[in-house]
Formats: C-alpha cells, structure tokens, sequence
C-alpha cells in the first residue's frame, strides 16, 4: 500500500473570518472573461442555455485552472498562479474555441496522466487532449467524438470497468428543425419559443477504445429522442460496482440508466427519479449527486424553473428513491427561481453536504410578462445534519443577482474549503471564494488509478470519523453544463484526524488507511 | 351566506339572469343561448349588441367577461370584468373572474387583490377562498392557504374541495398527520372524488403501508381513470410489493397520461397567444376526447370549424361525439358536411356507417362503410365493419 501525503499551505486567504462568507473576486483575481449568448433579438432558444466552467489543474502545478465556456465569443482558459491570481492562457494553450460552447468537462481520457478537456456545443463538440506541455490539441476527428447535436451536459465515466474513461454526452433537442419559429407572450412580446415545442435529440454514448471512442449507444441500450437532456453525471447509485448514469430531462422524464454489465437498462419512472412526487415531469436543468444524509447510499438533486420546485430524491436502497423535497426544506425556497447548476458539498466542513444552487431566468424580458426577474440570487443551502437544509445565501455573501448557469466547485486556493465558479450569461464570471477562515478541517483526496482508469473515477470513497461516516465518489462532469475539482473533499468538523479512509477502486481493489490526518491531500494511488 | 360560485370553466349555468332593459333583452337573451349551446364566439356578438344597448349594466358586461373567457380571449375578459366592477362596486363574482384570468395570465401577484374583494363583497364565496388558496399554494405561500382554508372550512365545513386542498397545503408543510385527517374529512363529504384518494393513498406510501395504499389508490384510479398522478403512486406500491410486473404495466400508462396531460397543458397554453389556429383547437379536441371528456372536447371542435369551415376531421370527431349521445341528425349533418369539405375522407364514411348501424339501416351501413374501404383499403376497421354490417343485412 502506498500513499503519499501533499501538505497544503492557504496562500490565498489572509481573512479569518469568524463567519464562513463567500467573496467573489474573479474580478480581483484578473478573470476579465465574459460571456457572450450572441443575442440579437431573434430569440434563438441556443442563447438561453449560458455555458459552463470547468475547474482542473491542466499543467499539473496542483493549483486549479479555470476555463470558462462561451457561445458567441471565445472560450477563455486561467491559469491559476497560485498568488491569488490567475492569467489568461487561451491561446497559448489553443483551446479558444469560438463556435456556440455549451459545456466543458476535464478528464485523463487517454490515461497519460494530465486532464484533458471535452467541449459540448451546439454543433460540433471538441476534444483537447492535454500534451503535458502546456498546450492541447484538437483531436475531436482523430478520436471520433464529434457529435454535431445540440449538446449539453458530458460526463466521463469508465462504465465497462476496462481501465479507460468513456463519455456520455447529452443532447438536447431538435433546434434545427424550426430555428425561426417566433413565439409570443400576451400577442406581442416575443419571447423565447419552450423547450417543449422541440423534438428531443438523441445522445452520443462513447465507448474508448483506447486510440479512438465508438459510439454504441443504441447497443448499449440508449434510446434516441427520449429526453431533452441538460444535466448528466455517472455514480454507482446500486453501489454494484459499475457506473450507472443519470440525466435530467427537461419537460421529459429524467432517465436513470442503470448498468447491467454491457447493457444499460432505463429504470428511471420504476426507481422513482423521472417524477416528482405529484407525478410529474418538471424542467430538469442541472444535476447533483451526494450522499446528504451519510446513509451510505448516493441521491439525486435537480434543479427545475421558476414555479417548480428543485426536487431532491433520496435513495431508499432496493432500488428505489423517494422525492424528499418537502421533507428536506428545500421546496418553497426555490420556486421563485429558475435553477441551473447545482453541487453537493460541504460548504462549511461540518461533516455533511450542503447545497448550491446557480439561478437565472431564461427570458431576458421575462420582467414584463411574468412576476420574477432575469437576474436571480443565487442559493446556498446548509444541511441541518437531520436530512434537511436551510438556506443562508445573504448571510453568506450570495446577495449579488446574476442571470447564472453553470457553476463548479473547486478548492482553488488550496485551503481546503471550497470555492465556486458561476458562468453568468452575458456577463462576467463569478469566482466565489470561500473564506471560511480554517475552523473547520477538512481532508481531500485525490485518487490515482493504475488497473483502473488514471483518475480513478467510480472509485468510492469512504471517510470514518468517530461514528459519521461520509462517503462520496470519483466522478467527472454534472451540474450543468460544469467540471468539478477533480479532487475530493471531507469535512471532519473539529476532528484532527480522519479514523480511516477506505477506497473502493473501480477495478473492485479496496484499500484502507487509518489515522489520516485532517488538513491534507491525500494521493491515493491504486494498490498494484 | 354560503355562497358556491361554478367556476370559469363551468359558466354554461351560471349566466346572470336578464337585464332590466327591454332593447337589449333579446340580444342578452340570445348571448346567453349560444353560450349555453357552447356557442361563445356568437355569444360574444350578441352580448356586445346587448352592451351597446345597456351599457350601465353589470350583468352584460360580466356576461361579455365569462364569454370572452370562454374562449381564452383573456384582456378582452379583463376589460368586461373590470367594467362590470366599475358599475357594481360589490360585485364578487365578477372580482372572482377577473382573479380567474389574472390567474391563466399568470399573473398571479395581480390576482390576489380582486380574490380578496371578492370575499370581501361575499365573505362566505367558497370558490374565491378556494382560488386564493390555490394561488397561495402556487406561490409556496403554505401558511397563508392553510389559514385560508381552515377559515373557509368555518364557513362550510362540508365542502370537499376545501378539506382537499387543505390536505395538499399540509402534505407540502410536511404536516402528514394533519393531511390524513384532511384527506380522510374529504372523503366524508364526497366519496365520488379521486383527490382524496390518492392523496390519503401517497401519504400511506409514504409510510410504506403500501396494502392500505393500494385499496385507496385503486379507488382514486377507478373514479378518476385519466388522472395520472394516482397511477404514479399505486405503481410504485406494485413496485415496491414486489408486483413489478403489474407495476410496471401501470407505471407505463401513468406515462402515457402524465404525457396526455402535459400536451393538453401545452396546447392550452400556446392557445392563449394563438387562440386562431384551427389545428391545435382540434388537436386538444383530440385528447379531450381520449380522456372522455367530451363536452371540452366538443367545444375546441366548434371552436376548430368556426376558424376553418372545411376542417373535415373536425366535423367528423364533432359528429361523433354527437353520435355518442345518440343525436342522430346532428351527428348525420356533420359527417355530410366532412364530406362535402373532404370527399375523400374515409373516416367520415365509417362515422356514417356508424350511425346508420346504430339506426339500425344496414344497407346504409354497408354502403358508407364500403366507401371508406374503397377510400382506405388498408384499414383493418373499415373492413370489420363493413362485414358486420353486411351479416347484419343479409341476416335481417
């Protein structure tokens, strides 16, 4: 067994604030990005949608990078400084693409030991492969997945558990088919033309082959046209030891594709995830998958629009969920907004996940037809510790409206909470910085597959202190359209020390660490 | 007082009675026979030549209001309504109305103020306490809808609706307790009613006491056939008693509905803003009709031919619906204008073969049902009935 421990040093902060408060300072931070939807009163549905943001360490300096998706103007690539700062890099990286970007996730696809990057867009999505020398190269043809649909969310996973990251990507629906359809509101306010009015389009489920991916969705049990999906994120939801997939559908059914071993089964409407609990099917935007209540079992968050409510399924074992919304206090607070991206996570390192939430309305006149607004607050939910949240956004900092889309979690100061970056449409980013001022310890761990893929994901992690147990997964893409830190974090409240750490891998190896102590990266390689 | 007011939807019935101006009395007095008839658009004719008779009184301009509403022609509703207020100060169910179509505007803040002068003007209006309530569950506002309902239910404490919705409101708060008793105090007042059911049913799902689930849930789908949400619950009970075929077979058809409803509410949405496009009149027709709910579907039927009078498969499901109710001239009147619309519409030749069959003229039958065979050779169901009919004749 071996294990190698980084010893993290908060570079960043300076401000021990006795009171956990975000701060955005992208700004500050030299992120002088913006977003552009490429708007010109046509009312296109594709300017609606925003982009995402990836957070990944792509020169491999163990400061997190950030890249920022556009859709009518480039894409920008920071390189984080590891002084508070970050530059921009787009360029000399060539990965400044400029056609429609909806969505990025990072991941070592081809196992050489560096983050790659995958970009979804209406149109042709791109593939980067990392050259370990601060540049990539487009190698979408090369490696055969340049799907040309409408698409959206992306999620690397290596479902047939050979060692290397397939990739499922998400379309969304049939825009082509009526790009100039106009709609109204109240006979002469043109509005954007729904969701609905469109056909769903069928997704792109990428089998790597190791030099290229084969596309085998329909062999794999993948129904063209089913939803129109936005949100997809792998996790091993039956804990059998594969990935299974879950995406959110928007005004379809969200599909649960469960893993049958070379065969993909949908059990989304059986399991109980295609639903809300009065039996309908909302506007699944973004996706979160958490264990929130430490049950040992991982659940689902997806966020919906304005009058519906975000709806939270908890994982009852045997194969079934439980839309727990209501219980969980997390129903009323947001039906006055427009939900987007979302993460589980331990926002204040208590030991339990608690809640973001990215929030914007699609219409960007929607304040003459409807009693809501564009722009929306953003929302942070802390869990109570007893299977329900509450929402502190404004005591936190999250007052600041913004029509937001997707957002990702990254600790990108190195001090072991976790910050968050939102792509706001048409705007600049935010860089919410997580100031909680080091009261609270915190353990990441970062796995490093031999047998399995290089990045371990599907490895599952579990955390042990005193009795709690937390227990999380490896995964890459989900919210929307967005990249987490490819790293993985625990609060331990106030214990120094984690009573043991233990990973199942996905090649089925498990391994164990005991006495772990708190503050640190733990780089977990794969026991050979 | 206890005051029921029918809603919107319902308003056939509950025209105000005449107006007391003997010019404008033919003209109100037709309004109200075409909008009894279901013939809004020349309700709406009629009613105007009545306000322009006796433009000081309410009733024609509320009258005017329910017609327009009638046919999602929603400002123009607005302004008759608020006229009527302007001229009756105290009139709740004109303020009901008005909340009404703020309400399918969606703008639901600006409906609050006429529903409370409605209860205002007649406190113990039990539709507008139960609209407010249902505006304050929209908005998430569940303390305000409890207190409402609870409050109404001072004023009629039989009224199923209130306890139903009073259940909903607890069930959101979390409060299952309080909901089962609600639920349970519906089912007391009317045992016709599926809400009850299914929501006493989901809440015993909730407590996995999924046999009890099930009998209220089989009640819940046996009153309420189309209604997807109780084929979501007594599904996952099927599923979760280790049923899964039976579950999965009633899973698939809450799908199938849940699909139904989300395309009838689509459809009644974009007609708000395209109220004159003739095919999604008939398209919602359509699935009225596969949900038997024919009176709905009769009027998108009219209201479909009344934009394009050559719309054959609209006279054709008209007349069939008439058929259903044993109208026989009617339905006949129908089909022959299908086919003078369409004479090659084989549908409408089987339509007729049908009501020849029910009239028991075999012949008749025979030869229309041998025009949609010719017509449509391929279909399976025109040759069935062909042969039937001809057994019949030559048996007669």
């Amino acid at each position: 067994m071996r294990w190698v421990f980084a010893l993290l040093i908060g570079l960043w902060t300076g401000a021990a604030a006795a009171q956990p408060r975000y701060v955005d300072v992208a700004a500050a931070a030299g992120i002088e990005f913006e977003h552009r939807n490429g708007a010109e009163g046509q009312k296109q549905l594709p300017e609606t949608m925003g982009s995402g943001v990836a957070f990944f360490d792509y020169d491999d300096d163990g400061w997190l990078d950030l890249y920022w998706v556009n859709v009518a103007g480039p894409a920008a690539l920071y390189h984080n400084e590891g002084n508070g700062r970050f530059a921009e890099r787009t360029q000399a990286a060539g990965v400044g693409n400029s056609g429609c970007g909806m969505g990025a996730v990072a991941a070592d696809y081809d196992n050489d030991g560096d983050s790659d990057l995958y970009i979804t867009c209406y149109g042709a999505n791109i593939l980067y492969r990392n050259g370990g020398d601060g540049r990539f190269a487009d190698v979408t043809a090369t490696a055969g997945v340049g799907d040309e649909g409408f698409g959206t969310g992306a999620a690397f996973g290596d479902w047939d558990l050979d060692g290397d990251l397939d990739l499922y990507v998400a379309n969304y629906l049939d825009f082509r088919a009526d790009p100039d359809r106009a709609c109204f509101r109240q006979d002469s306010v043109r509005v954007y033309c729904a969701p609905w009015t469109y056909a769903p389009e069928g997704d792109a489920f990428y089998r790597n082959d190791g030099d290229r991916f084969a596309e085998v969705g329909a062999e794999m049990g993948f129904a063209a046209g089913r939803a129109r999906e936005l949100g997809a994120v792998f996790s091993d939801w039956d804990l059998d030891g594969d990935l299974d997939l879950f995406a959110a559908g928007d005004g379809t059914p969200n599909l649960l594709y469960q893993n049958e071993g070379g065969h993909f089964a949908e059990m989304g409407l059986i399991a109980g995830v295609s639903y809300n609990s009065q039996g309908q099917s909302e506007a699944g935007m973004g996706v979160a998958a958490g264990d929130y209540d430490n049950d040992g079992a991982f659940d689902f968050f997806v966020t919906n629009f304005y009058l519906e409510t975000n709806t939270l399924y908890h994982n009852e074992g045997e194969g079934f969920f439980r839309d727990r919304t209501t219980d969980a206090k997390l129903g009323k607070p947001s039906l006055a907004y427009l939900a987007w991206g979302t993460a589980f996570f331990d926002w204040d390192l208590d030991g339990d996940e608690d809640l973001f939430v990215a929030n914007g309305h699609i219409d960007d006149n929607v304040e003459l037809f409807a009693e809501t607004t564009y722009a929306q607050p953003n929302q942070l939910f802390r869990n109570d510790g007893a299977a329900g949240f509450a929402e502190v956004s404004a005591a936190v900092g999250l007052g600041a409206v913004q029509s937001s889309r997707g957002m990702a979690l990254g600790d990108c100061d190195n001090d072991g909470d976790l910050d968050i970056a939102v792509s706001h449409i048409n705007a600049c980013p935010s860089l919410l910085r997580n100031d909680m001022g080091g009261e609270r310890n915190y353990l990441a761990v970062r796995t490093v597959g031999v047998e399995s893929n290089r990045d371990g994901v599907g490895a599952r992690i579990r955390v042990r202190t005193g009795a709690r147990v937390q227990m999380r997964e490896v995964r890459r893409g989900g919210s929307y359209l967005s990249s987490h830190d490819p790293r993985v974090f625990f609060g331990l409240g106030t214990s120094a020390q984690a009573d043991e750490v233990k990973i199942r891998w996905p090649s089925g190896k498990v391994q164990r660490f005991e006495g772990v102590l708190a503050g640190q990266v733990l780089i977990a390689e794969e026991p050979r | 007082m206890i005051r029921v007011s029918c809603l919107a939807l319902l308003l056939i019935g509950c025209q105000e009675p005449e107006p007391p101006s003997a010019t404008g009395r033919a003209y109100f007095q037709q309004g109200l026979e075409h909008a009894q008839g279901g013939r809004f658009h020349a309700a709406i004719a009629a009613y105007k030549q009545a306000v322009a008779q006796m433009p000081d009184a309410p009733q024609v301009h509320y009258n005017l209001g329910n017609a327009y509403f009638l046919t999602d022609a929603l400002d123009q509703a607005e302004v008759a309504y608020q006229k009527a207020i302007a001229l009756k100060p105290d009139y709740a169910d004109a303020y009901y109305q008005l909340g009404a179509v703020y309400i399918r505007q969606k703008k639901y803040e600006a409906a609050y103020a006429p529903l409370h002068k409605a209860l205002e003007s007649a406190p113990g209006f039990i539709s507008a306490y139960n609209a407010l309530g249902l505006l304050h569950i929209r908005q998430g506002a569940y303390q305000e809808a409890a207190d409402l309902y609870e409050r109404a239910l001072q004023v009629d404490s039989t009224h199923y609706e209130l306890w139903y919705h009073l259940g909903r409101v607890y069930v959101k708060r979390g409060e299952r307790e309080a909901a089962k008793t609600a639920f349970a105090e519906a089912i007391g007042t009317d045992t016709t009613q599926a809400g009850a059911y299914a929501g006493l049913g989901a809440l015993y799902v909730e407590e996995r006491r999924y046999e009890e689930a099930e009998d209220l849930l089989l009640r819940a789908v046996a009153l309420s056939p189309f209604w997807a949400r109780p084929h979501y619950d007594l599904g996952q009970v099927y599923m979760r008693l280790g049923e899964r075929e039976r579950g999965r077979e009633v899973l698939e058809r809450f799908a199938r509905l849940e699909e139904e409803e989300k395309m009838i509410k689509s459809l009644e949405f974009t007609l708000l803003s395209e109220a004159e496009d003739a095919r999604r009149h008939y398209d919602l027709g359509v699935l009225y009709g596969q949900r038997r709910q024919f009176a709905k579907a009769a009027a998108r039927y009219r209201r479909a031919l009344e934009l394009d009078s050559t719309f054959a498969a609209a006279y054709v499901n008209l007349g069939n619906i008439y058929l259903r109710g044993e109208q026989f001239a009617a339905a006949q009147q129908l089909f022959a204008q299908a086919l003078a619309a369409d004479s090659t519409h084989a549908n409408a030749y089987n339509s007729l073969g049908n009501l020849h069959l029910m009239r028991r003229d075999f012949a008749a039958a025979a030869a229309a049902f041998a025009s949609a065979v010719r017509l449509a050779p391929d279909d399976q169901g025109f040759r069935e009935n062909l042969d039937i009919a001809r057994g019949l004749e030559a048996g007669k």
